[in-house]
């Protein structure tokens, strides 16, 4: 005789063993790594995505005869890939050896440094970067040649603080809006998890 | 987590806890990610138990609103009907009666409402309390529960003897 479902399930459970739940240990453990993980591959094609764009510039200028200029934001933008990539090694080393707790506080503070470093490279010296840039460019339009060379030194050092100070805060402000734009969710992600362990301790 | 919370809240509750998980995952790892998660939102929504319901009532809740986001997060959500409705009795071999295996292999058959439903009225639950769980009323849960254990019949037949 084939035996109901409900003597099934009693039987079947009558023996203590078949409720083995697993131990809630490490509880964040796969979170964290998960989080870091998704924060690390988005910081990546961040990175890379900048290489198919200094390509795409230098072929532009090259196309509109801009040999110098397509070679300098060439070089700008490998070097910007490069110091990247050399920010991103202390998150490559960082393991979760210790206690997920350990691991996203010091995760975070990197990434603070990180962040707090670009705005410094944004602000500063983004503006002497384009200054440059727009020297190369215009160095043989008329207007420029005649700005440069007469004698209002008063008028063009201020015209050219003010741009400075321009590009200095419209570099800042598109950094900050991208940093918020792709990684905003993955830091609150993080907070949330450093807090939710904070709680856990107490 | 404080071990007094668990073991005063989590521990009594552990087994529908497990056997809701069970019927939701089709590995171990799923399954282990699913307890973890089940018991880490108990802890963090604790504040929420407004006593009108039993603690084990408000578990069985929850358990579920977490097994069913986490399966829609997955995106393994799929049309029972685009289901075989074959059981494979090795499939998930959680358990170390085979019976049980069986009647589980059959369980995850079902549809993830049907499949709570199920696991409600086996531990007993009332039609009422099923319904106050699932958010159905008492005689639809009847006819509902009349339905999945024809159905369960159907694909345990000759399986079980």
């Amino acid at each position: 005789m084939e035996k109901s479902i409900e003597n099934i399930w009693k039987e079947g459970f009558l023996n203590q063993e078949s409720i083995l739940a697993p131990k809630i240990e490490a509880l964040y453990n796969k979170k964290s790594m998960l989080l870091v993980e998704k924060i690390k591959q988005t910081y990546k094609n961040d990175n890379q995505a900048i290489i198919p764009i200094a390509i795409i510039g230098l072929l532009g200028c090259l196309y509109f005869g801009k040999i110098a200029l397509g070679a300098y934001l060439f070089l700008l933008l490998i070097s910007l890939f490069y110091l990247n990539k050399r920010a991103l090694n202390p998150l490559e080393k960082l393991e979760l050896n210790t206690s997920s707790y350990t691991y996203l506080v010091s995760y975070k503070n990197c990434i603070r440094n990180i962040i707090k470093s670009y705005t410094k490279v944004f602000a500063f010296a983004a503006p002497f970067a384009v200054a440059i840039g727009c020297l190369i460019y215009f160095k043989d339009v008329p207007w420029f040649q005649e700005m440069i060379s007469n004698q209002e030194i008063g008028k063009t050092l201020l015209v050219s603080i003010g741009c400075l100070l321009m590009v200095s805060l419209l570099f800042t402000s598109i950094y900050r809006v991208t940093t918020e734009l792709m990684y905003g969710n993955y830091l609150r992600n993080l907070n949330a998890i450093i807090s939710d362990l904070e709680e856990l301790q107490k | 987590m404080s071990n007094d919370f668990y073991k005063q809240s989590i521990i009594p509750c552990e087994g529908i806890i497990v056997k809701i998980c069970r019927a939701y995952t089709d590995t171990q790892e799923d399954f282990e990610d699913y307890f973890q998660e089940v018991c880490l939102q108990i802890w963090k929504s604790k504040n929420n138990f407004r006593r009108q319901s039993t603690w084990s009532t408000w578990v069985y809740r929850l358990t579920l609103n977490v097994c069913l986001t986490l399966l829609k997060k997955k995106k393994k959500v799929q049309h029972v009907s685009d289901l075989p409705v074959v059981i494979d009795e090795n499939e998930n071999a959680f358990f170390s009666n085979e019976s049980l295996n069986i009647l589980y292999a059959a369980i995850k058959k079902l549809s993830e409402i049907d499949r709570a439903v199920i696991l409600l009225y086996l531990e007993e639950k009332s039609y009422k309390e099923i319904a106050e769980i699932t958010g159905a009323t008492a005689n639809n849960i009847g006819v509902r529960i009349n339905r999945i254990k024809e159905r369960l019949k159907k694909l345990l037949d000759g399986k079980i003897n």
